[in-house]
């Protein structure tokens, strides 16, 4: 089989050692890659995970590439990581682009899983097949940027490519991410903070070899042809302004979220639009290795904070900036550049400062609270010094945000809970739960908690497919199939922004068999994808995870929208079983959310269908 | 009808590269009472030299995968009926690109 490297590292951190596991041809058929093989290996390597403290040295680290990485497939050059979130408590995982995935493809690996923890900070270095675990004791305390540079040099190498952690994962604050190439990151679920609890600072890769391909002319007619897709309109949004564009047509739509999800539309979008920010502060557009669209719009900060240069996407504006009443783009750029470099996800330090500004407005939280911080919406300063804080544990006020939204407003409580924004323990992304109902279905059940990179159900709601502002029970079988679909793209792992471009499953099963030689049809490569996303519910039915589990928070059924354009927009209860019901009904699952044993034994999951599957 | 409205006026807003293409944020159009939507969007097409329907239907006439929206007072139209629904005075239509994301 081409394609993959056949085999993955396993780095024993407490011992020092590493050996050598393979991956074969039944592995690759049944997970693809990615997201399949990190749900497999996690269940395996985890059998009791509610035992598992997520920050001790019995939490597994799990990083795979897919097959495409290293090849010349369009967009195709991802890694993700696995994990117990420390911040959820399930099922985690995080994926990230760039050049670090070809590079470690290169070397001759398709993964590597960490075990247990070293007693000193240490940095692995996968030089072909040289693998070293050298100190980090001089790196340990330095930013993400720092640490990708003093390694280079320590390793007299600009070739090596570096994923590592800030300060941020090393204090284990539980939204830290994991960073590569300055601005790319696995972000979401606190994976940079189990690296910092295995006293893993990062990871360097360089590769000399080819990633074989199966068909090498095949593949580079389909590829010249995808590629020329990728200049057509499918991706034009994605290249001119950039995820950005969604601030004005969310705005227009009543689906962005400001002051901490009470509204859905901010009277300060104009300066905060990707319109005003292409022609303001956008410094340079750059794209992923091998990847012919090119959508990370890099900026540069102007009067206030001039120098600094971050990368800004619509997830971080939005939730940095109207998701805190934040209207300055250049407090949105400084505010990125601390996340980046300090090493904590955008889209959950946005979400959980926002949450304390509407708790220190109410007095919920006080300066005592706050260490002095006048934490109100809308102020620059605060918004910098909360995240500064954050990001280092810093007195009360960074200790409490460092745990994640869920976790702050149990400390704080006095009902605070009622408008913390998550969905089993992960902030909420920047899309209004009740102006764009099916898409809050999709993050409700997904398997990392409130995940807008699962299902793609926001799609249905913003086109106009359905009432957006209703929910019904045909809504779950809409998430069900984006979530089967986006499970094989994470898998192989290709970019999101390419899935305009294919016409079909079948054409991504022929670009799977096009690389690897396995033959798969698009039907085979979609079961592949339900059969993932059930090992994942299985590893978080293990953690404790039923329908209770599967809902928006409070906010979303008891605050009416105030914004003209869809006032009163709420969630209804009865609709929302039912579209539940409906999903679970897709699904396969009892009615609280457990999969059948038939399920799981139709997807060839016997192992566990004996563990976790229910009868009918 | 809104107060302060022009008779037969509707307000059109644009986002994205429909501010490139008409060089404004918005405008007002006046319309014939019982105009639809699809007509409307030729005219503009027409006023600024473009084929202002490609943006919203395909080729074969139906919307695409990655269409641009029509907004309609807070609400996306469905492109199917595009033909169909009438415009009325004070209307607020924006026209914006599809939405770009992970989602
Ligand atoms: S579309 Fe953007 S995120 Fe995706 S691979 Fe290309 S440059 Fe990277």
């Amino acid at each position: 089989m081409k394609g993959y490297a056949g085999k993955y590292l396993i780095v024993d951190l407490t011992r020092g050692k590493t050996s050598v596991g393979r991956v074969d041809e039944s592995f690759a058929l049944n997970y693809i890659g990615g997201y399949g093989f990190g749900a497999r290996m996690l269940y395996d390597m985890m059998p009791k995970p509610a035992e598992v403290d997520p920050f001790s040295p019995e939490n597994v680290l799990i990083w795979w590439t897919g097959p495409l990485a290293g090849t010349i497939s369009t967009a195709g050059n991802k890694y993700a990581v696995f994990a117990k979130s420390p911040l959820t408590g399930i099922f985690g995982f995080g994926i990230s682009t760039g050049l670090f995935a070809s590079e470690f493809k290169s070397a001759g690996w398709d993964g590597a899983v960490f075990t247990g923890r070293s007693e000193k900070p240490v940095y692995l270095t996968i030089d072909d097949e040289n693998i070293e675990l050298r100190s980090a004791s001089r790196i340990w305390g330095r930013t993400t940027w720092e640490t990708e540079e003093m390694i280079k040099e320590e390793l007299g190498d600009e070739s090596f490519t570096v994923a590592s952690i800030g300060p941020a994962g090393e204090r284990m604050v539980r939204l830290a991410n994991i960073t590569n190439e300055r601005n790319r990151q696995v972000g979401r679920c606190g994976l940079g903070a189990v690296m910092g609890s295995k006293n893993l600072k990062a990871v360097a890769a360089r590769g000399t070899k080819d990633v074989e391909v199966f068909d090498v002319e095949g593949l580079v007619r389909f590829i010249a042809e995808l590629n020329e897709r990728c200049q057509g309109p499918a991706t034009e949004k994605y290249r001119v302004y950039g995820t950005p564009a969604n601030i004005l047509v969310h705005n227009k739509l009543g689906c962005l979220p400001s002051y901490n999800f009470q509204r859905g539309t901010f009277e300060y979008a104009e300066e905060v639009s990707g319109e005003m920010m292409l022609k303001t502060h956008v410094k340079k557009i750059i794209a992923c290795a091998g990847c012919p669209i090119a959508c990370d719009h890099v900026n540069q900060a102007r009067e206030d904070h001039a120098g600094t240069v971050s990368s800004v996407d619509y997830e971080s504006l939005e939730l940095l900036g109207p998701n805190c009443g934040i209207r300055s783009l250049d407090t949105i750029t400084k505010a990125v550049e601390i996340c980046d470099t300090l090493g904590v996800d955008t889209i959950s330090a946005g979400n959980v400062v926002g949450w304390a500004m509407e708790c220190f407005e109410k007095g919920i939280l006080t300066k005592e609270d706050t260490d002095g911080v006048e934490l109100r919406f809308g102020s620059n300063e605060a918004l910098l010094e909360a995240l500064r804080r954050l990001c280092l544990k810093e007195g009360r006020l960074g200790m409490l945000l460092s745990e994640g939204v869920r976790r702050a407003s149990q400390i704080v409580g006095k009902g605070s809970e009622r408008f913390a924004m998550h969905c089993k323990g992960l902030e909420w992304a920047a899309y209004e739960l009740r102006s764009l109902q099916t898409s809050t279905l999709g993050f409700a059940v997904s398997n990392r908690g409130a995940d807008y990179l699962r299902s793609g159900s926001y799609q249905v709601d913003v086109k106009g497919q359905v009432d957006r502002l209703r929910l019904d029970k045909s809504r779950g079988k809409i998430v069900y199939d984006g979530e089967n679909q986006y499970a094989v793209i994470d898998s192989l792992i290709i970019c999101k922004f390419t899935r305009g471009v294919f016409k079909s499953m079948d054409e991504l099963a022929k670009l799977y068999t096009l690389v690897t030689g396995l033959s798969m049809t698009g039907e085979q490569i979609l079961k592949a994808g339900e059969r993932i996303h059930n090992v994942a519910r299985c590893f978080n039915v293990k953690c404790g995870v039923t329908r209770k589990d599967d809902y928006p928070p409070p906010r979303a059924f008891e605050d009416p929208l105030p914004d003209d354009v869809v006032k009163g927009a709420v969630i209804r209860r009865e609709e929302y079983e039912e579209a539940l019901d409906g999903y679970y009904e897709c699904r396969g699952w009892s009615r609280d959310g457990i999969p059948l044993k038939r399920k799981l034994l139709e997807l060839g999951l016997s192992k566990e269908a004996e563990e976790v599957g229910v009868e009918a | 009808m809104n107060s302060g409205w022009a008779l037969n006026e509707v307000e059109l807003e644009l986002v994205g590269r429909f501010r490139e293409l008409f060089k404004r944020k918005s405008m007002k159009i006046s319309v014939e009472p019982g105009t639809s939507l699809l007509k409307i969007i030729m005219e503009l097409g027409d006023a600024i030299g473009v084929d202002l329907r490609s943006e919203f239907i395909g080729p074969d006439g139906k919307p695409m995968d990655e269409s641009s929206l029509i907004i309609v007072n807070g609400r996306v139209v469905d492109l199917t009926r595009i033909s169909e629904q009438i415009v009325k005075p004070g209307d607020r239509i924006v026209l914006a690109p599809s939405v770009a994301g992970g989602g």
